[in-house]
Parts: structure tokens; sequence; C-alpha cells
């Protein structure tokens, strides 16, 4: 790749992705900047060490841009994601080589050992080659990969990704032997192609991909709804990443966190249907409301709660939770203690609200990890009891899968759940126990696969016939189980709090502490309340023993380490005086590196004109003769008149053609070439009539040239 | 369309599957006929770029467009043997992978193997069935020799140029005579210079007498009878011979030493080119040139007035090779021979030793004037064998690879 691609193909580039990232007032001046070299006299006669520094200014463009990144809450396993700062990346090296008068640079200029091995060769005496190349094609080449990377619409990405690949390989092929109606027909196939082509991999890489995904506990989450892996065959992926911590200032420590509550199972699924009575008219159709109004303290500090008169609040909260929010979790519930009040410090954008189930989620946060106090009360004031549908009868926290029933009134009717004179917690202790005695926790399941259509009874099963499972099927069989006996029951999922972190009052919840269990609604005996949900962890104890083997090696010691060091850092990054510290010192940097390179290439510029060879340049007002049209029809003869060559000592060619020259076509040529030399090179001193008589001559010599069939049959 | 995030991936996937495919299965269709006939000159230089002709006669059914030509080298692999007996210059200052898997040495092999580059010929736009045209090609030759051209290629590239199609272009083998490199020799004042002279001492060597007519004399045994003057004879009745001016050339000896060893056949390279500029520049017009050296057996070669003409010089050093058996008493016979007609001799060594030495010790008793040019590797090294190996004359030493600057420096 040693050709420099056409005029304008960069700048054009850059504005697509601009456009299609959303980076367009970014790339407007990259792109000028790239394209004024065509109209500025300045150059450069940068050397190889130039070059070199050139490529470590990449280097240092690519770090700053990462670190900045990393600040801002990017992960370390999503450091693909910078790729689309590729073409700021790698302006700097584009920039040399456009504004530097060589018109190729060495390959070895991106490689700290070749540098190396070329010096040792120079020293020892070898001789060195080194390979040359321009860098304009793979400059284009990495602005298209970076727009793929992040484009924003899919039909303008392909529209310009084949207008900018048809101006590549028109260029590329422009001194190669291009045929145009060859090269249109096989355009025009390419496209089909490569439509055709993109379908096909989509569908190839879908069927590859589709049967081999590994399961993960609640792999996909949201506030509306949990996938749980009932029925799945395989080992549930335990992920030992710490998730969340809980800072626990004053009261007792809270054995579970909930992120969200469900009411509705169908499928191996549970989602959140709105419960809106019509007595309530906070919620929106979604069922969900923001907080009040009227929170917040009269020392300003953040603090919003949802129910309508303000709850009594400590000035410290009891407990605060630091972690990252998942990007794949969608709307980001945030998981919280039972008997939740109020929830404050948070980024005073940020919008929460809650459902009837209590669930508090967060929209939109600005930064991946978040910080948030909780404070507690005697009771939850944002789960609403269990209440009808307003047009209806039906009690969604009594509902039961139609699929489900048989089983579970056969389970019921064994343990006697159905008696009257039992107690919720009574019928509680009795699940518990029946679950203790005679089922297995495992992560691992080894029932045969179940087809699409069967997994609908897979809790029947779990019940009836396997009684081994996950914190999933005890948690559904458990509220299945008491809404069968007449008791609201609801499905929660969160993170068991039982590892202490470094710090004495710091619990830290993993990924292998995500946890499903129930939520019971216990009648109140006293007047008042009607009464309250409590709850209901029914998995064997034994499963958090086995969930916390292997945890215990040097390497997960360090990751932890590394993961609450960065938590902290974006943690303190995030508040309001420091966001401006950080930014005025990048900026400081920043500024410090522009200037001085700006210095250095300001005091080393030249003038284009400086430089003693340049390519011929004809003059403006160089006149066209008669003889110059001949020039497409003698090139059809001999050939293309090569660079560097004059037109009179080609056309000479046209002579040895044949070894039998025509005289007269000889001494017409002679002729014209003498009136040529003196209208091309003289023409103050030449007459109309010489140019009449030259364009006489040449359609002479044209006609002599055509009779003469210089192609010999 | 695929997902959001992944339509523009899958496209640029699918784009570049579609330009790999569509310009591999093009070449399926792209086929040429044609025949090729080189116009070659005679003799080239090494190193200097040659420029010639072919003639390309269509010998298809379609209008041949968008292909150009190339002249295909020979292979220039070593083999295994070759590869496991050779050593790079240098090789034991390479780090230890490159020792143990001798990639560079390979490179160099090639290198040495190779006889000539080749850049392509332009495009040729459009030649009808039947029809011929000419398009000029650049060879550039690496080494002297014979250089034997016989695989001329044909490139039909698919419309994007993405690949090409290589096929044969039928031309006839051809040979081409590549002469050494040549560098500018700097003005040497040798003894001798062409001038007519009667008698008297003689500074230069005669080669007979083609000069003015002077007087008569008395004929003497052995004087051609072309020259009587039947007209002094009849009137003195004596025989009596006309006499002219006696024209005198200098004759010059070029004396190569060929006794090079294999890891010094790049310092004999730059001699036979130090011996090929002497042999260019001298003016044969005016004087005669001597090339002695030994290879199996003695060798003189003559060019200049009524002898060979310089280029046949040139053509000899072309295919001279080196002698591995030293045999520098074969060279002094040979050199002393001639030494009653040569005016001066040109030495060109490679390298220095005792022999040389003692050759050159013998040469100069003998009253020969001799310049001594001796290729060496570097400052250092002649120093060191100067120092090791007096000579009666002084050196002109010239280091490998600076030939050039190192002959500006020279003065005679």
């Amino acid at each position: 790749m040693s050709t420099a691609p056409p005029k304008l193909l960069a700048g054009l580039t850059l504005l697509y992705w601009g456009y299609l990232t959303g980076h367009l007032s970014a790339a407007i001046p990259a792109a000028i900047l790239l394209e004024s070299r065509h109209a500025v006299s300045l150059r450069w006669d940068f050397k190889y060490e130039s070059y070199i520094k050139a490529w470590h200014l990449c280097v240092l463009c690519a770090v700053i841009i990462a670190t900045i990144s990393w600040i801002d809450g990017m992960r370390i396993g999503s450091i693909h994601t910078l790729f689309v700062w590729a073409p700021f990346i790698f302006l700097p090296i584009e920039l040399a080589q456009r504004f530097g008068t060589a018109k190729n640079i060495p390959l070895s200029t991106f490689s700290f050992f070749a540098r190396r091995k070329m010096l040792d060769d120079i020293k020892e005496g070898r001789k060195i080659a080194p390979r040359l190349f321009n860098t304009g094609y793979p400059y284009i080449t990495i602005v298209i990969l970076a727009t793929a990377k992040a484009s924003r619409h899919d039909l303008y990405h392909y529209v310009g990704l084949s207008i900018l690949v048809g101006i590549c390989l028109h260029g590329y092929t422009k001194n190669n032997g291009r045929r145009p109606v060859a090269w249109a027909c096989a355009f025009i196939l390419l496209l089909v192609l490569s439509w055709v082509g993109q379908w096909s991999m989509y569908k190839l890489s879908r069927h590859y991909r589709g049967g081999n995904q590994q399961i993960t506990l609640n792999q996909t989450m949201s506030a509306a709804e949990t996938r749980t892996s009932i029925g799945r065959l395989g080992r549930i992926k335990l992920n030992p990443k710490i998730l969340w911590r809980m800072k626990l200032h004053n009261g007792s420590k809270p054995k579970l966190l909930r992120s969200a509550t469900y009411n509705q199972y169908s499928k191996a699924i549970w989602f959140y249907l709105p419960t809106t009575s019509s007595s309530s008219n906070d919620y929106d159709e979604f069922g969900y409301k923001g907080s009040s109004s009227a929170a917040v303290r009269e020392d300003q500090r953040d603090i919003r709660w949802f129910s309508e008169t303000p709850p009594p609040l400590s000035n410290e909260a009891p407990i605060s939770i630091i972690g990252e929010v998942d990007a794949k979790v969608k709307e980001h519930p945030l998981p919280i203690p039972d008997q939740f009040t109020a929830i404050g410090d948070l980024d005073t954008e940020a919008f929460v609200e809650c459902n009837s189930m209590g669930t508090i989620r967060m929209a939109n946060p600005d930064y991946n990890v978040i910080e948030y106090a909780v404070w507690r009360g005697d009771t939850s004031n944002t789960e609403e009891p269990p209440i009808q549908q307003s047009d209806s009868s039906y009690n969604l926290d009594l509902s039961i899968p139609r699929h489900e029933r048989d089983a579970l009134k056969r389970v019921c009717t064994e343990l006697d759940l159905y008696n009257p004179s039992l107690s919720t917690l009574e019928k509680i202790k009795i699940i518990k126990h029946f679950f203790i005695d005679n089922f297995t926790y495992s992560t691992h399941l080894t029932t045969p696969r179940f087809d699409r259509g069967k997994r609908q009874s897979a809790t029947s099963l779990f019940l009836e016939d396997s009684r081994t499972g996950h914190c999933e099927y005890f948690a559904t069989a458990t509220t299945l189980l008491l809404r069968e006996a007449g008791i609201p029951a609801r499905y929660c999922i969160g993170y068991a709090v039982h590892e202490l972190g470094n710090d004495k009052n710091e619990w830290v919840m993993r990924g292998l502490h995500a946890h499903a269990w129930s939520r019971v609604w216990i009648k109140s005996t006293s007047s008042g309340k009607d009464g309250k949900w409590i709850d209901a962890d029914l998995t064997p104890p034994s499963w958090q023993s086995i969930e916390a083997q292997n945890l215990d090696n040097w390497k997960q010691r360090l990751s932890d380490k590394w993961q609450l060091l960065r938590e902290d850092f974006l943690i303190w990054r995030t508040k309001e005086a420091n966001k401006t510290r950080v930014f005025y010192v990048l900026a400081a940097i920043l500024s410090l590196v522009v200037i001085w390179v700006s210095w250095r290439l300001w005091s080393s510029r030249q003038r284009k004109s400086d430089t003693r060879l340049q390519a011929y340049q004809r003059p403006k007002y160089a006149p066209y003769t008669s003889l110059h049209k001949l020039e497409p029809l003698v090139a059809g003869k001999i050939g293309r008149r090569p660079t560097g060559t004059p037109l009179c000592k080609w056309l000479q060619g046209l002579l040895l053609v044949d070894e039998q020259a025509d005289p007269e076509l000889e001494e017409s040529l002679a002729t014209a070439i003498a009136l040529h030399s003196i209208v091309r090179f003289d023409p103050t001193k030449s007459s109309p009539k010489q140019n009449q008589e030259l364009a006489l001559l040449c359609k002479r010599i044209k006609q002599q040239i055509k009779n003469y069939q210089s192609y010999k049959k | 369309m695929p997902m959001y995030s992944l339509g523009p991936v899958y496209q640029i996937r699918g784009m570049m599957f579609a330009i790999l495919t569509l310009s591999i299965l093009w070449l399926l269709f792209r086929k040429a006929k044609v025949k090729t006939t080189r116009k070659l000159p005679r003799v080239a230089t090494a190193g200097e770029p040659l420029e010639y002709y072919i003639e390309i006669y269509n010998e298809g059914k379609r209008t041949l467009s968008g292909a150009n030509f190339k002249e295909m080298r020979p292979d220039n692999r070593p083999n295994r043997e070759l590869f496991a007996n050779s050593r790079e210059p240098g090789e034991e200052h390479r780090n230890v992978f490159d020792r143990l898997f001798c990639y560079y040495r390979w490179e160099w092999l090639q290198e040495k193997l190779t006889l000539f580059s080749c850049k392509p010929s332009t495009f040729i736009d459009s030649l009808p069935p039947g029809a011929y045209t000419k398009t000029p090609l650049s060879l550039t030759p690496k080494k002297r020799g014979i250089i034997m051209l016989k695989d001329l290629r044909i490139f039909l590239p698919d419309p994007f140029s993405i690949f090409q199609r290589c096929s044969s272009a039928h031309s006839s083998e051809d040979k081409l005579i590549v002469l050494p490199h040549r560098y500018r020799i700097p003005q040497l004042l040798l003894s001798g210079s062409a001038r007519f002279q009667l008698g008297g001492e003689a500074l230069s060597n005669t080669i007979g007498q083609s000069g003015d007519f002077t007087s008569v004399r008395e004929y003497r045994p052995g004087d051609p009878l072309r020259h009587i003057h039947w007209k002094s004879w009849a009137r003195t009745g004596i025989p009596i011979v006309k006499e002219y001016e006696d024209v005198f050339f200098p004759r010059y000896g070029l004396i190569l030493d060929t006794f090079a060893s294999e890891d010094q056949a790049d310092l004999f390279e730059e001699a036979v080119s130090v011996a090929a500029s002497f042999a260019a520049s001298i003016d044969t017009q005016e004087s005669l040139l001597d090339l002695m050296f030994i290879h199996d057996q003695a060798f003189v070669f003559s060019s200049g007035r009524g002898e060979d003409r310089v280029d046949s010089i040139l053509e000899v050093l072309a295919g001279v090779d080196c002698e591995p058996r030293t045999d520098f008493d074969a060279l002094q016979q040979l050199v002393l021979q001639y030494s009653d007609e040569l005016t001066a001799s040109i030495c060109v060594f490679t390298g220095w030793c005792e022999q040389r030495s003692k050759t050159i010790s013998r040469l100069h008793r003998a009253g020969m004037e001799l310049v001594i040019f001796s290729i060496c590797r570097s400052s250092q090294e002649a120093d060191q064998l100067q120092e090791r190996h007096p000579s009666p004359l002084p050196i002109h030493w010239l280091r490998a690879g600076h030939v050039e600057e190192d002959l500006a420096m020279t003065k005679a």
C-alpha cells in the first residue's frame, strides 16, 4: 500500500464517522485539518525520528482516552469499545504522513523491536531495506471500522460504506489497468453480494451461537420481569465478582437485600403486573411512582421517600450501599433491605421510582458506580398489601398457573396445608421442614433436557420427582405452595448478606450471593394495620456453604482489591468538587502537550516551494497544440506515454512500430514537431498561420496513422 | 436487518467477503492468448536499469485490455546444501534466535542468487484480436554475467485489482550479457602517449608506420619491398627505399587478480568492476590495452587500434570467475612475458598478502611501471595488511561498498 488515497476521501470518511457515531463536532475540525494539506503549502521535512515521535503521540492519545474512559467508569473488559475513537488515536501519524515531504514512511516506525533491529543492522554494517508504506488507505480503513463499532443508523451506514468503498476501489484501480465497464459491473455485483452476504453471516452466526450459551442465574433481569433458569439443563454460572457493598452504620444487619419483587408466574418467568386500585392514583400506567416532591431535608441533603407523609428518619442513614449498575439490567433496580422507608445521597439529577411491590429502580444513572443511603423503619412503606385488581375479584398474589395446580394440590394435601387451623407461620415452617428433609440444593441439574413445551411442568417435576434444584426452584415452589394454601405470596430476587468485607461494618455481595426467596403476607392479629410482608427464605441453608467454596485464592483477593479501589475512586470522582479538580488537571496536561507539539512543529515548518525536487507542474498558460490531441490515438498504437517522457520524443516511437517506417509519416511528424515546439514553448513568437499549419498537418498525420495500419494482421 | 448494535459489523464483513469472492471468481473468466517478442540490446550493465520493448501479438479471439507484462526472474531459492554450508557475513553477531532459524541467511542467499529485478510494464488499454503493439519494460540486472530471459508473463487483474491472473506470454528465450558495473575513474597520468617520431629512444611502443613520407635511403635487408623507390634505383643503380614517420602508441596492461576465495567473492566483484572501469575509460583510439588474468590457464585479451573493441574486454570481464587455486607465479610469468611491450600496468588486487607483495616486487624489479589498486573491507584492515606485508610501491586502497568515493580521492 504505497499509494496515497484520492483527495478529500479521508476527510469524507471522517465526516461519515462523525455523523454515524454522533461525534460530528469532533469530526469536522479533524477532517478540515487533514484535508487542509491540499490548500496550504506548509510542509515539514520529517526525519525517521519524527515519525516515531508521531507514533508515540498516537500511543499517548490512546492512553489518555483510555484513562478518561476508565475515570468515567468503563470496565477493563469493555476496552474494545474505545476503538470508536481510533480515528483520533491515529490522527497524529496520519497528519505526519500528509504534511511530511516523504511519500512513504518505514513500517518499522510502529515497532520498537523492528527499530532496534534496524539500528543493530546499521551498526553491524549490514544493508538495510526498510519496507515503506503510505498510511492513507490504512487510516481510512481504521475510520470505517471504528464507524461500524458504534454506528447508530444501519441503513445509512451501509450506503456510506458502499460509497466509500467504491471511491477507494476507483482510486486504487486508476493506475492499475482499470476497465470502466468491467469495474462498474463488478461494483454492482459487489453491492448485491455484500447485502446478501451480511444476512447470511448473521443467520449463520445465530445458528451456531444459539445452542451453546451458558446459563446464568437471573440471566435477564429487570424491574419488570426476571427469566429464571427453571427447567434448563446444566450448571448455573456463579460469578465471584463483588457486585454490591453494604456499610452498616447502625442497627441490625439485614439478612437479605431485595432487588425486585414479582407477582405473576408463567413458564419459568416471573414478572410484575401492576395492581393499582381505584383508590390509589399515585402510580402511572406501568405501575410506578416517583418520590415525594417534599423529599428534601433542611440541610439540603438528598433524601427521597415514596409515602405521602415523611417517615421518621435518623440523621445518619443506618445503611449505605455502593455498587455498579449493570448496563445489561434494564432500568437498574436497586437492592434495598426489608422495612425500607427512604433512600438518599443520590446524584441530584438521578431519578428513582418505586412500584407497588416495593421495587426501587433508577432510570439512566449518570455514572456506572453509585452510592446511596437507605433508611429503615418498622415496616416497609413502599409495598402495597395484597389487593384485588380493580375490575375483578382476582388476587394476583394468589394466582397459580393452571398446569402447576395438580402437583401443588397434591403436595399441599400431603403437607396438610389446607388445614384452616394452621397459621401462616406454621405453614411456612411445615414447608421449610419439608424442603430440608426431602430436597437437595444443587446448581448442577442433570435431569433430562426439557423441551420447550414441557418446561411449564418443571416446578411440578421438582416438587414430586427430582427434588433437586437451586434457590429459584425453592422460591418459586414456596410462593406457589403458599398461594395454593390461600396465603398471598410474592417472588423476590436479590442478594444474601453473609460475607464480611475488609472493613468491620462492611458486607459484600457477590454474584454467587444472588438469591431468590418468597415474600409472604402475614395478617396482623392486632387492630390497626392489616398485616405486613415478611421474607420467607426456605432454600436449605447449606446453599451458602456450597457457594462459598473456591473463594479464598490470591487471584480473587487481588481482583476484589482492585475493584474496590476503582469503585472508591469513581465515587470520589463523581463528587461535585472533585469533578472540577480532575477536569482541570487533565485539561492542563493536555494543553501542555498540545502547546509543546505545536511549538516544535511551528519552529520546523517549511513551505512547499522550499523543496528542490518537485513533480513537474505544467505552466498554467502553456498552450495545448493540435499535436497534443494525437496523444490518445498514438497511445492506442504504442502504449501510454510514460511519466516524464516529453511528447515529441514519445511520438517518435511511432516510427519504430514497423521496421520499414513510412517516409511520409516521418516527414510529417518531423515538421509537426518543429511547429509544435515553436507554438508550445514560444507562444509569443508563433503566428496564427503556424497554428493552422500545425492543425492541418496533425489532421494529415492522423489519417496516415489510421491508414498506416500499425496493427499488423 | 440484523440487531442494531451488530448490523454495521456484519455489513463490513459482508462487504469484505464479497470483494474477495468476486475478485477471485472473476479471474476464472480472464484469459489471454498472446505471443511476444523481445527487442533487447545485446548488453546491459549491472546495477543500471535497462529499457527495452516487447512486441505483443494478440492471438486470442477477444480484445485484450487492462493487462500488463513482467519478466519473471528464475527461482532464486538456495538449495539445501548451499543453505546448510553457507554463512552470512556477520552471522555470528546476530542473536540466538536468528542464528537458530537462519532466516537472514536465507534472505542473503536469495539476494545473492537474484539475477535481476524487473518492473511491470504499463497497462495495455486495448488490443484487438489479431493486432500487435509494443510496450516498454524496465529491467535492472543485479550482477554481471549472462541472463537468460525465458519467462515473460502476462498479468490479468480483476476489476478491483485485488488479485491477478498470471499466465505465460509465450516468448522465445533471449540472452542478455550483463557487463560489470563501472565507476567513474579519476584522471590517471600514465606514462606514454601516441606521437609521431623518427627513431630515438622509444618512450612508447611502436605499432607500425603510418606517418608521412620524409626521405629516401639505401635499402637494408628486411625493408618492405613496397617501400622501394624505383625511380631513384633507376637513376642510382642501387636499391633505394622511402622512409616514413613511425607512429608510436602506448600499450597498457590491466592485470586482474582472480585468486579469491569464496568468502572474498564480494571483493572480487568489486575488483572486476574496477578493472572494467579502467578498461572502459582508457582511450583505445590512442592506446592499446591488454587484459591479463589467470583462470585455469593464462588469458590475455587485447583491445585498441587494430585489435578488438573495448566492448569485447568488458564482455570477457562479465564472465570472469574466481580462481580458487592460487598461482601468483603463473601471473608473474604472464605479465613478464609482455613486460617489454607494456608502457605501464594497472594492477587490481583482491586483497593483499605476502605473495601479492612478492609479485609486485618482482615486476617492479623488472622495470615495469605499475599502478596498484587493492580492494579491502575497511581502512583498518588495509592498514593492518600493509603493515604486515609492505609493498615496494604505493597501494591505492578501495573499500568494498565505497569504491567510487575512494577512487575519487585517488591521485596518480
